[in-house]
């Protein structure tokens, strides 16, 4: 295992398979930034450039490109308050509110780190899982899909900032709105009202783009004059003390990591949760959970290490058994096939090699994305002292743009439109939105799962390994959080005792 | 007042990015080399129905190119996905029917929801310029390495796995379970084919029914065995001496089992919207030939592990009447299919 891990190094950097990462990398920056372009279309359209390539090369390019156009999806998420990718939602919560208070350069430093770590993470736990990935996969099923969702609701409460009767609220609605579409058991429509675009249900992209992205601009137009950011000059020499604070903070970028890229392992369940739940884990464990939307570092070091930690998950079920989790994996797995590479045990014997490669293509393209990165930061956060106004114009043509890319459809920019509007009422009257967002995304995973687990198991599925694993975790955080509630309310009987207020 | 200007402002800017991705152009009755000339240095989009880099996305953006280079013009893929392909047909059969849009279909998932009169269908199949196939393979029914079943024999009271109802893996299950007399259950709900191509290997349900090129991995990998060939064999190694529905049923079922090859192995269409000139359509459609018949095209398609299969656009047209044309109980079961 050791020597092909260095001859995987040695193919890995070859002057061709270099120049396909470098290429890769820069094309990766490019649609990372500009929302609309997201990396499964980019990698679909860089497919037949790979016709006739080795596979190491190719993967350089494409592996580099959509390792790198995570990176840089935060850029967006932090510069405009607009999402790149759907995945880089959590990041606008923190990074966005650090820009407006003049610490982009600070916000955009973190971000860069905190990926590069999450993607490192994520490369060691692929390479580290080669042995035990076919076993492992093999009790990976509906059941485990069902209980991390659970899990994930368990969230909602941490992401409801202010009043958690106002977040559940919140969440039931996404559920509610979830259900439409196609019933994935019967196939009867629900909710549709003859629309054939909702047949698919509510998109994530124009929903993200609308409620975060798009509440912010109106935001800034409503904004009286003054209210601007005019006033702030961008602090550029808060890249280093970004980059400080999420080393910092190394305990926690290493466990929003780990949630990236475990969950990343299991298919069906998407990144556009896994950032939520690592937001939610930090904002739990912080020492000033109050921070949290306000600006709050943590909040950008764990949503930046999770986005990239789950690539290297994603490629577990793919190199495994030829299941992608999500588009992007999807496009991946075809060039596999085209480059003659069949997913399953030729891929941890014979093309032990390529499998070890991707691990150095990943690594590679992280320290090749945070030097780029680097020099980027300085130009990019300069824009951030055009005033809100005059960048307004070009925020709406990015917001359009994006959701209309979804589907290519005139109808997800009505989505757009509606959720932008729900995005204003909620921030004007203190609603929180996120819970929305994960209700939304659960919901769908949550009825899927619960039944084919059923069909398939009835009810003896509790009792399986993964289950219980995720059970006991559930668990150990509504045990955890009731202990620390209750310390709270201690310590506040406490202060008030030695105040001299009344108990 | 300046809160409504920039409001104005900004729907203009919505107005104008969205305009910006529509285009409009004229077209009227010509002869094939007035046709030619009219498509020269165009812009011809070819509509992929799905999401991008499955196989559907892979062989236009093996096509879009070599049409380009016959027809002198600029062909790009633009993808719209939605509805199991639907929402796509209905825009390019309700568009111009001025050779500047085409689209790939997935033949049996467009005739079968024509067949079936699945809500949404807004289109008649038969109406259609048929360019030609592109690609043509069987599906194949598949169990996990592991399972006690050896053949089509055993598959009786075994479950099958599929996305769900109007799916080909579903409408597969449903045809077999009617041809063979059994009443297998279907597990539906996997959010992909490769989720429930997953399931069949760890060995939560037992059978699996989709295309040779999707099941190829999976044999080949060791972790599935084909037990059934459904549609015309092409001939690959995989699925060497392994039994075709046609084989299988009992005498009776004949017939049906015949249209149902049929539908299977309509492949992957390439159409433009009823109503095209006679002209403009022979013209487009010896681009389309001279592409599929170009060797080195043909080596390369399969090398990229997306083996090409041409009809042309005449016996295309034929299959689509045959198959529209079915008997009610071919219709009945297929619409049993997609109604779940």
């Amino acid at each position: 295992m050791l020597d092909a891990i260095w001859s995987a190094l040695g193919e890995a950097v070859t002057p061709i398979s270099l120049l396909m990462l470098l290429i890769g990398v820069v094309i990766g920056f490019l649609v990372g930034i500009l929302p609309g372009l997201g990396g499964a279309v980019t990698l679909a359209l860089l497919i037949p450039v790979t016709f006739g390539m080795d596979p190491v090369p190719a993967f350089s390019l494409l592996l580099g490109m959509y390792v790198v156009s995570a990176i840089a999806g935060d850029f967006t998420s932090i510069l405009f308050g607009i999402p790149g990718e759907p995945t880089a939602a959590a990041m606008v919560l923190d990074g966005y509110p650090l820009n407006k208070k003049g610490q982009a350069g600070r916000a955009l430093g973190a971000s860069l780190s905190s990926s590069a770590i999450g993607a490192i993470f994520g490369a060691i736990l692929l390479m580290a899982l080669i042995p035990v990935m076919r076993p492992l996969m093999m009790g990976i099923s509906a059941p485990e899909l069902f209980a991390a969702a659970v899990l994930g609701l368990t969230f909602i409460a941490s992401l409801s900032s202010g009043s958690i009767h106002k977040g559940l609220v919140m969440a039931t609605m996404g559920v509610l709105l979830s259900l439409v579409g196609i019933d994935p058991n019967l196939g009867t429509e629900r909710y549709a009202f003859g629309s054939l675009h909702l047949w698919e249900g509510i998109g994530i992209v124009p929903v993200v783009v609308g409620l975060l992205g798009g509440a912010e601009v109106l935001q800034s137009m409503l904004d009286k004059e003054g209210h601007t950011k005019t006033a702030v000059a961008p602090h550029l020499g808060g890249i280093l003390v970004g980059v400080k604070d999420s080393f910092r903070h190394w305990w926690l970028m290493l466990r929003a990591s780990a949630i990236g890229a475990v969950l990343g392992i299991l298919p069906g369940l998407g990144g556009s949760v896994s950032q939520f739940i690592a937001y939610g884990h930090a904002k739990q464990t912080s020492k000033n959970p109050e921070e949290f939307g306000n600006g709050a570092i943590e909040g950008v070091i764990a949503s930046g290490a999770t986005t990239t930690a789950k690539d290297g998950g994603h490629l577990v079920p793919t190199i495994a058994f030829g299941v992608p989790s999500g588009a992007s994996m999807a496009v991946l797995l075809g060039a596999f096939l085209i480059l003659g590479l069949n997913p399953g045990p030729e891929m941890l014997g014979e093309h032990l090699e390529v499998t070890l490669s991707l691990v150095w293509i990943i690594v590679l393209s992280t320290i090749a994305a945070v030097i780029l990165g680097y020099l980027l930061i300085r130009p990019l956060a300069k824009l951030t002292s055009v005033t809100g106004r005059s960048l307004v114009p070009f925020l709406i043509a990015m917001l359009t743009i994006g959701a209309f890319s979804n589907t290519s459809s005139l109808d997800d920019v009505w989505i757009m439109l509606v959720f932008l509007a729900i995005g204003v009422l909620s921030t004007r009257f203190k609603w929180p939105r996120i819970p929305l967002l994960l209700g939304l995304v659960l919901g769908e995973i949550l009825e899927r799962y619960f039944t084919v687990s059923y069909t398939l198991f009835q009810f003896s599925w509790i009792g399986r390994p993964g289950v219980i694993v995720i059970e006991v975790i559930i668990a150990g955080m509504i045990l955890f959080t009731a202990i620390r509630i209750a310390l709270k309310k201690r310590a506040a009987k406490g202060e008030l005792l030695t105040l001299g207020g009344r108990p | 007042m300046r809160k409504f200007a920039l409001g104005l402002a900004a729907l203009a800017i919505v107005g104008g990015t969205l305009t910006g991705c529509s285009s409009a152009a004229t077209s009227a009755s010509s002869s094939p080399e007035q046709a030619a000339e009219k498509l020269k240095n165009q812009t011809i989009t070819l509509v992929v129905p799905f999401d991008p880099g499955g196989g559907y996305d892979a062989y236009a953006r093996m096509l879009a190119p070599k049409l380009g280079d016959e027809l002198g013009a600029t062909v790009i893929v633009e993808n719209k996905p939605g509805a199991g392909g639907i929402l796509a047909t209905n825009e390019v059969v309700h568009g111009k029917p001025d050779g500047k849009t085409l689209v790939l279909l997935n033949g049996p998932g467009h005739l079968g929801a024509a067949i079936a009169k699945t809500n949404g269908v807004r289109y008649d199949a038969k109406t259609m310029s048929y360019i030609g196939q592109i690609s043509s393979e069987p599906d194949v029914l598949v169990t996990s390495k592991s399972s006690s079943i050896a053949s089509a024999d055993d598959i009786s009271g075994k479950r099958f796995a599929a996305t769900g109802p109007g799916s080909n893996e579903y409408i597969d299950a449903i045809v077999l379970n009617q041809q063979l007399g059994m009443q297998n259950q279907v597990v539906t709900g996997f959010k992909s084919s490769n989720e429930a191509s997953l399931n069949v290997i760890q060995g939560n349900v037992d059978l699996h029914s989709r295309s040779l090129g999707s099941q190829q991995p999976g044999i080949n990998a060791g972790d599935l065995k084909p037990i059934l060939v459904i549609g015309e064999n092409t001939g690959a190694k995989e699925i060497e001496g392994v039994d075709n529905l046609l084989d299988v049923v009992n005498d009776d079922q004949k017939e049906l089992a015949t249209l149902h090859t049929k539908l299977i192995s309509s492949g992957r269409l390439i159409a433009a919207p009823p109503g095209i000139d006679p002209g403009t359509l022979q013209v487009i459609r010896e681009a389309f030939e001279k592409v599929m018949t170009d060797e080195a095209f043909v080596k390369a398609a399969a090398d990229s592990g997306r083996p090409v299969h041409y009809a042309s656009g005449d016996d295309v047209q034929k299959l689509v009447n045959d198959v529209m044309g079915s008997p009610q109980e071919y219709v009945d079961l297929i619409t049993k299919a997609y109604s779940g």
